[in-house]
């Protein structure tokens, strides 16, 4: 009786939900060493606020201290790394990745540098294949078309 | 006959070349349109949602936890004594406290010493309790990237407006404006 009173007053104390992260439930502690393993990676997935495109795990700047302070106090409690990196986007935007999530917009940022070399590089390849034929037409159909009289000569001499 | 096929690559050509002229301006306006704006000027996800509970500590040792404010409208200014534009704001803060007593003031300290702060704020003197914030935790609940960042709660604890960088005087007496209920 005296647990459940103590639960029920514990519940009316945080009556939101108590946790770090809101809406969120953690899961079990996970071990030290697997903890610094996590806490390094997820460092190194979040940008640093206050410089110029590094990573929090780059950074002796006072915000990039403080992000990874945090980042390993919510790993220590359970939480896991898409829950922590929710909890970062939600309070600093999508910015605070340094990859962008591919959604949205941000597609034409995953996809338009390889959508544009290879439309670039078929274009290329066409206008190589258009070219090659033209300046083969009139000649003979047999070996390669040499037009330079001393290649000729050279590939003759080559062939003896 | 024979400039049939020689006009349709013609077509070709024009055509391929509006198409890359269209991709290159496009590129260019994208850019364009991002150029001269602050890439630190994150954008205010916090405005809207409930400003996360604190239990911190002033500086003289009290204590003082944000959902116990709960139907009072509170500024939260996040600041230290290296930030110089934070040390101009400051003053304007100071007397806004003193204006308008139904607004709680608070300064919490990012990145700084508890006794730099005393000494500065001896000197330059202070109308509201400043916390002190052990690993700068609630700088980062609260989305914090930069000092100084202040935060308008209204009195249902609803971060209404938040302020990256110093605020003058109309900006903060309009804000103050705006925590008021009906």
């Amino acid at each position: 009786v005296k647990a459940l009173i103590v639960a029920a007053l514990l519940a009316l104390a945080a009556p939101d939900d108590g946790g770090p992260i809101p809406g969120e439930t953690p899961g079990p502690a996970p071990a030290p060493e697997d903890a610094d393993l996590r806490a390094a990676a997820l460092s190194k997935l979040l940008r640093c606020p206050v410089c110029q495109g590094l990573a929090v795990s780059d950074s002796t700047s006072e915000a990039a201290v403080a992000f990874r302070g945090r980042v390993r106090e919510l790993v220590d409690q359970g939480y896991t790394d898409r829950q922590i990196l929710a909890f970062f986007v939600d309070r600093y935007g999508d910015f605070i990745l340094l990859d962008p999530p591919a959604e949205g917009l941000n597609w034409v940022i995953w996809v338009g540098p390889g959508l544009l070399t290879g439309t670039a590089l078929a274009f290329a390849l066409a206008a190589a294949a258009r070219r090659r034929p033209q300046g083969q037409a009139g000649s003979d159909q047999t070996g390669p078309h040499v037009a330079d009289p001393y290649e000729q000569r050279l590939l003759a001499e080559l062939d003896e | 006959v024979a400039l049939a096929p020689e006009g349709c690559r013609v077509k070709a050509r024009v055509g391929l070349l509006l198409v890359g002229l269209a991709l290159v301006v496009g590129l260019v306006a994208l850019l364009g349109s991002g150029f001269g704006k602050d890439p630190h000027r994150l954008p205010s996800t916090m405005v809207g949602k409930v400003a996360p509970d604190f239990a911190l500590v002033d500086l003289d040792g009290a204590p003082v936890q944000l959902s116990a404010l709960r139907g009072t409208p509170v500024v939260l200014n996040f600041w230290a004594t290296w930030c110089m534009p934070c040390k101009a704001e400051h003053p304007l803060l100071v007397a806004a406290a003193r204006a308008r007593p139904d607004v709680r003031f608070f300064g919490v300290v990012y990145g700084d010493q508890p006794d730099a702060v005393r000494r500065y704020l001896a000197k330059a003197g202070t109308s509201y309790p400043h916390l002190v914030d052990p690993g700068d935790g609630v700088a980062v609940d609260y989305g914090v990237a930069g000092v100084p960042e202040s935060f308008f709660v209204d009195r249902q604890g609803v971060i209404v407006h938040k302020q990256a960088g110093p605020l003058d005087a109309a900006t903060l007496t309009g804000l103050l404006a705006r925590l008021e209920t009906p």
